[in-house]
C-alpha cells in the first residue's frame, strides 16, 4: 500500500474504531428481528465473492456498477461482509491471497471516497453528499416551510419516527440503508441542515405491500447552535432533544410537498398503519425464512450493481439451498454477543482486512 | 408498602410523571391511551402506534443504541433502559416519574 491508500485504510478503520468501541454486548439486544451477524454469516461470503469475482475480471467496469451503488451501502458492506474475505481465504473456500484482499479492500475505499464530499468515515460527525456551495444551492432552490408551532414541531419528529419504523419493518433493523439515509448536518449561514432520505418505502420485489408512497423527502433546518452529528452507521447523535429546534421544513412525498399540520399528520397516520401491519408480518415469520428474508434484502442493495452487468439481483438458488442446508447453526452461534474486553482493539482487529483475526 | 424505585440507563433526558401501560406487541395498541407511559421488555416497528402516543418509554433491556433510545429521542420524550425488571414491577395504571436524565423511575 502507498501512503494515499495507507491514509485511507487508517481513516476508515479510525471511523469504525469510533463507532464500534462504544458497542457492547448489551447494544447488541437493540436488533429487531436478529442481530445482523446471526443473517450476515448466511450471506456475506457468497456476495462479497460474487463483487470481487466481477472486480477480478474487469476492475474498471465494477468500479462503474459499485458507483451506482449508495455510498451508505458501501460503508455498511466494510462491515456486514468484507470480514468474510478473511474467511473465505482461511477455509480456502474459493481461490483468493492476502494481496487480492487488501487491492480490493482499497478498491472499494476509493469508490466511496468519489461519492463523498466532507470527510470521509464521519469522523468530524458529519455524512456529507453535498458541498458546502451545493447545500447553499438547495436552500437557496427550496421553498421552505416554517415550523411556526410546537404542534407541527411534534407532527415533524412523529411523521419522521413512523417513517423509520417503516424503514426497519421493510428491511430489518440492520439493513436500513436499503431503503433510506440521512446526510449532512451542513452548516448553513443562519441555520443547520439535516436531509433525510426515505427512497424506497414499497419495496414490492421483497414484500406484497400496499403502501402507495415510493419515497419521502425530508429537508429540515434547525436553528444554527443545534448540535447533530450522525455516525459511522448513519445514526443520529445529539446531546439534547432536537424536534423542538425545528425552524423550517420541506417535507415531499413522491415529490408532492406537505406544507400543514393536517397533510403532515393524514401522512403519518397513514405510514403508522402501514407499518404496524408490515412489522407484524415481520414478527410472525420463523427464524429460517427471516435469515432467507435478509438475504434478499441485502442482494436487493446492490440491485444497480446487477442490472449494470444484467443480471438479476436475486440470491442464486444455490445461496438458498446452503442456507437450507446449514439450518440455524450460525443463528444460534451468533445469538447472544460474547463480552468483549476491549472493543476497540476487537474491532479494529476484526475490520482490518490486512489482520486475519476473524473472531 | 415501599413505593417501587427502580434504575436503569437514561436514553433521552426529560422528566414526564404519568399512568403505567405494560405492553408486549401491537394487540395492546387498542388499550393504549395518549400521554401514558409504555413499559416494554423492549420496544420494536410492531409498537408503533403506541409509541406515537407515548409520553415517555421504559424498558427492561437494551442500551443507548437500541430502538426505544432512538425513538424517543426522536419524539423529544424521556426513556430509561435496561431497568432490567420494569416490566415485573411496574404494574397498568400506577402513576410513575420518569426521569430519562438520571435513569431514575419512581412510583409516585
Amino acid at each position: 500500500m502507498n501512503s494515499k491508500e495507507e491514509t485511507l485504510v487508517n481513516q476508515l478503520l479510525a471511523g469504525l474504531e469510533k463507532f464500534f468501541s462504544k458497542y457492547t454486548e448489551k447494544e447488541y439486544q437493540r436488533f429487531w428481528p436478529a442481530n445482523p451477524v446471526q443473517m450476515d454469516a448466511y450471506f456475506g461470503v457468497d456476495i462479497v465473492y460474487t463483487i470481487f469475482s466481477e472486480y477480478k475480471i474487469n476492475f474498471e467496469k465494477c468500479k462503474e456498477a459499485l458507483l451506482k451503488v449508495r455510498p451508505l451501502v458501501l460503508y455498511a458492506a466494510l462491515y456486514h461482509i468484507f470480514p468474510s474475505l478473511k474467511i473465505i481465504k482461511q477455509e480456502k473456500l474459493y481461490p483468493i491471497s492476502q494481496e487480492e484482499i487488501n487491492n480490493f479492500w482499497v478498491f472499494f475505499l476509493e469508490i466511496i471516497r468519489q461519492q463523498i464530499k466532507g470527510e470521509l468515515f464521519c469522523l468530524d460527525g458529519t455524512f456529507q453528499k453535498l458541498t458546502v456551495e451545493e447545500a447553499e444551492k438547495l436552500e437557496k432552490r427550496i421553498k421552505w416551510t416554517e415550523a411556526e408551532d410546537q404542534n407541527i414541531k411534534r407532527a415533524v419528529s412523529s411523521l419522521i419516527i413512523t417513517a423509520e419504523n417503516l424503514i426497519w419493518s421493510f428491511y430489518f433493523d440492520p439493513y436500513t440503508e436499503t431503503g433510506s439515509e440521512r446526510h449532512g448536518p451542513y452548516q448553513l449561514k443562519d441555520s443547520v441542515l439535516l436531509v433525510r432520505e426515505y427512497y424506497d418505502l414499497q419495496p414490492r420485489q421483497i414484500w406484497k405491500t400496499k403502501n402507495k408512497y415510493k419515497n419521502l423527502t425530508m429537508y429540515l433546518k434547525f436553528a444554527p447552535t443545534t448540535k447533530i452529528a450522525l455516525t459511522y452507521s448513519n445514526m443520529l447523535e445529539t446531546r439534547d432533544p432536537i424536534w423542538d429546534k425545528l425552524v423550517e421544513f420541506y417535507i415531499a412525498v413522491d415529490g408532492k410537498p406537505l406544507r400543514d399540520l393536517k397533510q403532515i399528520t393524514e401522512l403519518g397516520d397513514y405510514l403508522a398503519e402501514i407499518a404496524q401491519e408490515q412489522s407484524s408480518i415481520v414478527n410472525k415469520l420463523l427464524p429460517l425464512e427471516i435469515i432467507k428474508k435478509a438475504t434478499e434484502i441485502y442482494y436487493y442493495q446492490y440491485v444497480n450493481f446487477f442490472k449494470y452487468y444484467h443480471q438479476s439481483w436475486k440470491p442464486p438458488k444455490s445461496l438458498y439451498n446452503y442456507i437450507s442446508k446449514e439450518g440455524l447453526s450460525f443463528w444460534n452461534q451468533y445469538k447472544e454477543q460474547k463480552p468483549i474486553k476491549n472493543p476497540k482493539r476487537y474491532y479494529h482487529k476484526l475490520f482490518d482486512m490486512r489482520d486475519d483475526f476473524i473472531n | 408498602m415501599d413505593k417501587t424505585k427502580l434504575k436503569g440507563k437514561g436514553a433521552s433526558a426529560g422528566v414526564v410523571e404519568g399512568k403505567v401501560k405494560v405492553v408486549s406487541g401491537p394487540e395492546d395498541a387498542s388499550s393504549f391511551n395518549s400521554g401514558e407511559i409504555l413499559v416494554a421488555k423492549i420496544t420494536n416497528p410492531t409498537m408503533i402506534m403506541m409509541l406515537r402516543k407515548a409520553s415517555a418509554i421504559v424498558t427492561d433491556v437494551g442500551g443507548l443504541t437500541s430502538h426505544p433510545a432512538i425513538v424517543s429521542r426522536e419524539l423529544g420524550i424521556p426513556c430509561v433502559v435496561a431497568t432490567k425488571t420494569a416490566t415485573q414491577d411496574l404494574k397498568d395504571g400506577m402513576t410513575i416519574r420518569v426521569n430519562g436524565a438520571s435513569g431514575e423511575v419512581d412510583e409516585l
